[in-house]
């Protein structure tokens, strides 16, 4: 089954979320002089990071169902 | 001054965003496999907005007021009458054929529900909250 217009939108709007909520919390781990949270704020940005590929992947998978 | 309370609510509202997102992007998948990315990421934004809020709550930087006991207890009669409203509604609509052939609601306890229908309870007792129960036990 083909992407629908809808879902690339939601991709794209998710993917722009989660590029910003990875940049925050990288931002926020540097800012931050308390250990733990620095620490939890890395380990959320990992996750987001996580996130972001998996919808890259989802992403590059209809891309390749295209090419063949 | 931005501070480390600031940046957690900051944080909280994003999840937010991030998981009206997926619900939303789940809700419009036609793909399955897409459905299901979409789900799997969602559980894991409300696992770091958990994760998030505990960490705030065990900080006392966001301590939601707790609900009041008897509040509770007057919500639970009243949605247990609302329950009895509706059933006994539906059950005016079924007619002795439609049963037979079975394509009508019955309204009995089936495993995964959570609110059985407790018509052996006496009237007195009518109003009281019984947790789910497993009748096949």
């Amino acid at each position: 089954m083909q992407l629908t217009e809808m879902e690339l939108l939601q991709l794209g709007e998710q993917l722009r979320c989660e590029a910003l909520a990875i940049n925050k919390n990288m931002m926020y781990a540097q800012e931050s002089t308390d250990p733990k949270l620095q620490q939890l704020y890395t380990k959320i940005a990992d996750r987001h990071r996580g996130h972001y590929e998996i919808l890259m992947r989802n992403a590059q998978n209809f891309a390749q169902q295209r090419q063949f | 001054m931005f501070e480390d309370k600031d940046r957690l609510t900051d944080n909280l509202l994003t999840q937010k965003q991030l998981a009206g997102g997926y619900n939303h992007a789940a809700l419009e998948a036609a793909n399955s496999q897409l459905l299901d990315a979409f789900t799997g990421i969602l559980r894991d934004e409300h696992q770091i907005q958990h994760e998030i809020f505990m960490e705030m709550n065990n900080r006392g930087w966001y301590q939601p007021k707790t609900a009041n006991m008897n509040d509770l207890n007057q919500h639970i009669n009243r949605w247990h009458q609302e329950l009895q409203r509706v059933q006994n509604t539906a059950a005016g609509r079924v007619t002795p054929q439609q049963t037979v052939q079975g394509n009508m609601p019955q309204y009995n306890f089936q495993p995964g529900m959570t609110m059985p229908q407790q018509t052996n309870i006496p009237p007195a007792q009518n109003t009281m909250y019984r947790p789910p129960q497993n009748p096949m036990a």
